[in-house]
């Protein structure tokens, strides 16, 4: 029968290379758009990851100039108690919460300004931008100082020298110095959490808590809960996030109905050939019938001529993607202004799976109507066609 | 048609291919650096020192002042003499030095030149007043995050005060021609002498004077 198929299909090969490239030319953009899609959002969601940060537990007071004055690395008049960190912690959609102490030591006849900050190895998943210029990754001892850049450079301090805190009398040996982020950490002094703590008088108290969630989706339940903590409350990066999750549905929504468009193109092409071809050999096909074909191998014949079509367009179509993907790209790229960093394409084995399947239900949803007329044909039809 | 695609895509690549290389030269640059830059590394740069209390510092030094004037001075051109003089090879940040001069209407009463150095447990920074002689009129440390009895004995008038009348060719000689500090203040007192004197001889090599007490400005 797969002879019989493929040389039906041979016979009219343009007709048949014309319906292949339909369907290749649809699925193509299937794929492109689903990987383009996937690629988008992924790449949104590293670059939400890459910034660490999703939501601020803070002192009660206003909540916006609270984590202002945090994420800019500014002290605040009030703190929270350590067992906001625990309900934090415990929270089921949290996924890092990071606790923050700082303050800032001011001396303007010098020309100064010491921010330290204490915080404890949590921190480290909400910095990804952190990267070490010299020394090690973390505190040695308690007395140890991570510098930023910028304050490296003021202080002109090197791993391993001293660092001296005349205002509260406190000997630092510096065992890291961060690269330039350009962000407000190149300024900062980061201890320990316990040695902030005990240095600014402050034990048991924390200036902030940075919360990445396990998913951002999770954040309406998280602030809910957290939000009952006593004596504190929770400040989401929510313009970000909305707008995050705004380009994400924006760009779902955009891919569907572009794929649904390409993808009822590609089945009304391949119904119209195999209707065509029904037409053209009613004869040849009442004759099958007169020599004792039966309905539903005749039924089958015309299934799977669909069927080869739609595969070898679905395969070739996805060569396409994989082959014009990067070019497409590049173009997209002068498109979106606001693209995220990393490659936008993602072709994964998922995407291919699906547009094989779509290709498949296409042949299928295509060659139903036309194969069913054909095993209607009465091998009477036959002998008047003789 | 496909000739005309092959022949673009390889102008493309060519393009690319030169602005790619087009940035590199920063990676060379730093490659054939020379010895005395290469150390130059090893430590956290030095950089421009702001003057932070201008009015101030005019009052207590040069009270019949009226105006300032900036200066930048450029040393590239001397870096041979102002080795010679610093007994050592001068680094990149050496070759600039930042001058305020001090007037009294058009007359010129003397500078102020700032350095910061590595103090023992943080920066210093030097401000130095000069005469029109080439001799220090004063000096201040703007700025230092020592322990307070280090930093005590550093910004005492008996220790700084024994910087006036010194010029580029004095000694500094810390326990001999400067009065000696407590170990716990050595280190620090020892980088603030040394700013002091390539403070003096970066600005008597800018000017030109060949020997101190000589203004050619």
């Amino acid at each position: 029968m797969m002879t019989l198929a493929l040389q039906n299909l041979s016979r009219r090969l343009f007709r048949s290379g014309i319906t292949i490239a339909g369907v290749a030319v649809a699925v193509g953009c299937l794929a492109c758009l689903l990987a383009f899609g996937e690629g988008y959002r992924n790449g949104l969601r590293r670059e939400l990851d890459g910034m660490g940060v999703q939501m601020m537990m803070v002192p009660l007071g206003c909540p916006y100039d609270a984590a202002a004055r945090v994420l800019k690395g500014k002290t605040l008049d009030v703190s929270l108690p350590l067992t906001a960190l625990t309900t934090a912690r415990n929270d089921s959609a949290v996924a890092v919460a990071a606790p923050l102490l700082m303050a800032t030591l001011p001396r303007p006849s010098e020309g100064r300004t010491d921010c330290w900050v204490g915080v404890d190895e949590s921190v480290r998943p909400l910095k990804p931008w952190w990267k070490l210029k010299a020394g090690s990754t973390w505190f040695g001892d308690a007395d140890s100082v991570i510098l930023g850049s910028e304050a490296a450079a003021t202080e002109l301090r090197n791993v391993g020298d001293t660092l001296y805190s005349p205002e509260t009398g406190r000997r630092f040996k510096v065992c890291g110095i961060l690269e330039r982020s350009g962000t407000s950490d190149d300024s900062l002094f980061f201890i320990p959490l316990h040695t902030a703590q005990a240095m600014f008088h402050q034990p048991e108290r924390l200036t902030a808590i940075a919360i990445r969630l396990k998913d951002p989706g999770l954040i309406n339940g998280a602030i809910e809960r957290l939000q009952q903590t006593p004596g504190a409350q929770v400040v989401t990066l929510a313009e970000m996030l909305g707008t995050f999750l705004n380009l994400v549905g924006a760009v779902r929504t955009l891919v569907m109905a572009v794929a649904a468009l390409a993808v009822t193109i590609s089945v009304l092409t391949v119904f119209n050939t195999m209707l065509a071809s029904v037409l053209e050999r009613t004869g040849e096909l009442a004759i099958l019938r007169a020599v004792g074909a039966s309905r539903w191998q005749v039924f089958r014949l015309l299934a799977l001529e669909a069927l080869l079509l739609t595969v070898a367009g679905s395969l070739i179509g996805l060569l396409l993607a994989i082959v014009a993907g990067h070019s497409i790209e590049i173009l997209v790229r002068h498109l979106i202004t606001l693209a995220p960093d990393g490659s936008l394409l993602s072709l994964s084995a998922r995407v291919a799976g699906q547009c094989l399947l779509v290709g498949l239900g296409t042949g299928i949803v295509a060659g139903l109507y036309p194969a069913w007329q054909a095993s209607r044909l009465p091998p009477a039809r036959a002998l008047r066609a003789v | 048609m496909i000739l005309a695609l092959l022949g673009l895509s390889i102008g493309a690549a060519a393009l690319y291919v030169a602005l790619a290389r087009s940035s590199e030269p920063a990676d060379i640059q730093v490659a054939h650096a020379g010895a005395g830059d290469l150390a130059l590394h090893e430590h956290p740069s030095v950089g421009l020192c702001p003057w932070r209390e201008p009015e101030r510092d005019r009052r207590q030094f040069f009270p019949t002042s009226t105006d300032v004037r900036e200066d930048t001075l450029i040393l590239s051109g001397k870096r041979t003499e102002v080795a010679r003089q610093l007994g050592r090879p001068a680094t990149g940040e050496e070759n600039a030095l930042k001058v305020y001069r001090i007037l009294n209407q058009e007359q010129l009463l003397g500078s102020f030149v700032a350095r910061r150095v590595r103090g023992e447990s943080g920066v210093i920074e030097l401000l130095l007043a000069v005469g029109t002689d080439g001799r220090i009129v004063g000096a201040k440390l703007q700025r230092l995050r020592e322990p307070e009895d280090v930093a005590h004995v550093l910004q005492s008038a008996s220790w700084l005060g024994a910087f006036t009348g010194k010029d580029r060719t004095s000694s500094w000689q810390l326990g001999g021609d400067i009065p000696d500090v407590p170990p716990a203040a050595k280190t620090s007192a020892a980088a603030v002498l040394d700013a002091a004197r390539t403070l003096l001889i970066l600005l008597g090599v800018a000017d030109g004077s060949a020997a101190p007490g000589t203004d050619r400005r």
